[in-house]
């Protein structure tokens, strides 16, 4: 084939699939400048006025945010997701400094235990946990949800941590341990601020994971539900909402995520390469 | 000192030793033990639970019953859970000529031409939305009451028939909203792969007279394999249990037309009750998951150090 209709049909290609990619995109930004009343009357591709749009914009918000309560979701999420990307993040720096650098009988038998939890789908963990936390009465409060989210956690966040703790030099702990340090102290001033970018890649994964999450969220809460969850929950309530507000709080809910991406994307495909290393 | 006060007092000082090395090594396990509590409660304590419920007959409110093989029969039986596991195939199948082949073709393409930073970016912004804001988002585009699409096309006088409530084609305009979402990050896998691979033996093989497809197939794909063999589990691991879309664009209906596996274990245990039906679900996409991701759990399960 000749090479300028080659590259011709390559760029064809691109930009076609660009459009597909931006269009529905582009179509909820001309939902949510919107008022109600404007999206019912006016033809889909038809504009509002622009000096309609500030207005429009920040009535959607206030009645996504307030009368349909996603602010209180979103604050919900926001616990959970810090929760679940620190407290995961704490506990499995524990345990990957004590694996790799600590005298551990059986390091290996004790991370494949704790890391056969990623191996299960969450599916396998539903009915017991549901089943759980009513016994405790832990059902539909913040603390049941949050030891859920912490522990499907653990297992990833352990895989980084490890594989991380073997890239820091064992002689450092040892002149440490020389110099008369604890190993509670060699935790905390040398593991924890070496393994920073090990943190930085557990939390985006956690954080993003638990704030996306609509499973658990669906099962184990009601009124404390995380934001995914209660935005489902807003689609399905039949001629309840209007469609302007349904979309601005699908895009509300997405702007944590939206920025954790954006301004740390290499240490989010990082993260994913980490696992087809050698 | 007699010799019994002699043998007692030894064996004290022996005892003390192990007491004292059983100490030592318990500190150091101590570092575990958050993570361990955790695990046991949210992972590993359900999993044999929920193999136990398998055989159990149970409503929630009456003790269970044990009814040994019928959960699993059923799931091969009854006609909704077939579908469910039909439908999960194509998932399966879908996504990965979708979201990975396809995307393995652009990311080749990409890696030939200008501008590859901002069409990049263009495929990357649906990975920064959940699922639930993907199936939000494209619920409405394709809506046949005022959605953007049919609204667009009328414009042109082309009138689109409804696509999410036809179950002949449902699951695959869903696949296609998967893909949407993942095919970025999938794309910039590859391409981080392709941008690891040396120029050398590629140029070497086209010189021999290899042509582009041959060079692609039996060089460039062989190099690719630990970024291909991640994208591919990943895929498998995430479609098998696909919830999230299927029930946020049309709670697997209409009716159950498009119930996934994960949608059918939602609908028998929390809204029918069947918790031993719902647990036999999930143990089959257990199963499923590990047949189909063996060998990446190994890889990332290795020994080291």
């Amino acid at each position: 084939m000749d090479r300028a209709i080659k590259k011709g049909l390559t760029y064809l290609i691109l930009v076609v699939l660009s459009i597909i990619w931006v269009f529905p995109l582009v179509s909820m930004l001309v939902i949510v400048i919107k008022s109600p009343e404007e999206f019912n009357q006016l033809h889909y591709w038809k504009l509002p006025l622009i000096k309609n749009i500030p207005r429009n914009l920040i009535t959607n918000f206030l009645m996504a945010w307030r009368k349909s309560q996603i602010g209180k979701n979103f604050i919900n999420s926001l616990v959970y997701a810090f929760s679940a990307g620190i407290g995961s993040a704490i506990i499995a720096s524990l345990a990957g400094y004590s694996l790799v650098h600590l005298n551990v009988k059986k390091p290996h038998v004790w991370f494949l235990g704790i890391f056969i939890g990623n191996v299960f789908p969450f599916q396998m963990f539903l009915i017991p946990l549901y089943v759980f936390l009513n016994k405790l009465g832990l059902y539909d409060t913040r603390t049941g949800l949050i030891i859920v989210y912490v522990g499907i956690c653990i297992p990833f966040a352990l895989f980084v941590y490890r594989n991380y703790a073997y890239t820091l030099p064992k002689e450092i702990f040892d002149a440490a341990k020389v110099d008369g340090a604890s190993k509670w102290k060699a935790y905390l001033r040398i593991f924890m601020p070496m393994s920073k970018p090990a943190f930085t890649v557990v939390f985006i994964f956690q954080f993003i994971w638990t704030w996306n999450d609509l499973l658990f969220g669906l099962i184990l809460s009601e009124r404390y539900r995380p934001v995914m969850t209660a935005l489902s929950k807003l689609q399905g309530a039949r001629g309840g909402v209007p469609v302007t507000v349904l979309i601005t709080g699908a895009l509300v809910a997405s702007v944590p995520t939206i920025i954790l991406l954006l301004s740390l994307q290499k240490s989010f495909i990082r993260g994913f390469t980490l696992t087809a290393e050698k | 000192m007699s010799a019994a006060a002699f043998v007692t007092v030894n064996q004290g000082i022996g005892k003390m030793k192990f007491n004292v090395k059983k100490v030592k090594g318990g500190v150091d396990t101590v570092f575990l033990i958050p993570a361990i509590i955790f695990v046991l409660i949210a992972e590993l304590v359900p999993v044999i639970y929920t193999t136990y419920l398998g055989f159990m007959q149970w409503d929630i409110i009456n003790p269970p019953k044990f009814v040994g093989i019928s959960n699993y029969i059923k799931v091969f039986t009854q006609p909704e859970l077939l579908n469910a596991l039909k439908n999960t195939l194509y998932w399966v199948v879908g996504t990965l000529i979708f979201a990975v082949g396809f995307a393995l073709f652009v990311a080749v393409l990409l890696s030939n031409v200008k501008g590859r930073v901002i069409f990049k970016s263009i495929f990357f912004i649906p990975s920064t939305l959940s699922p639930t804001v993907a199936a939000i988002v494209w619920r409405r585009t394709l809506s046949s009451q005022m959605g953007a699409l049919p609204s667009l096309l009328a414009l042109f006088g082309i009138n689109m028939h409804p696509v999410l409530t036809n179950t002949h084609i449902n699951t695959f305009v869903m696949i296609g909203v998967w893909t949407w979402q993942f095919f970025g990050i999938n794309l910039i896998l590859f391409l981080v792969g392709l941008e690891t691979i040396p120029r050398e033996p590629v140029e070497a093989a086209m010189i021999d007279g290899a042509n582009e497809r041959q060079a692609f197939l039996y060089i460039i794909v062989p190099l690719l394999r630990p970024i291909m063999l991640l994208v591919i589990a990943n895929s498998l691991i995430n479609t098998i249990r696909m919830f999230d879309i299927p029930w946020v664009m049309i709670q697997g209906g209409p009716g159950r037309a498009s119930e996934t596996l994960a949608i059918s274990l939602y609908r028998e245990s929390f809204l029918l009750f069947k918790m031993g039906l719902g647990s036999a679900i999930a143990v089959v996409i257990s199963i499923l998951t590990l047949i189909a991701s063996y060998r990446y759990i190994m890889i990332l399960g290795r020994k080291r150090g």
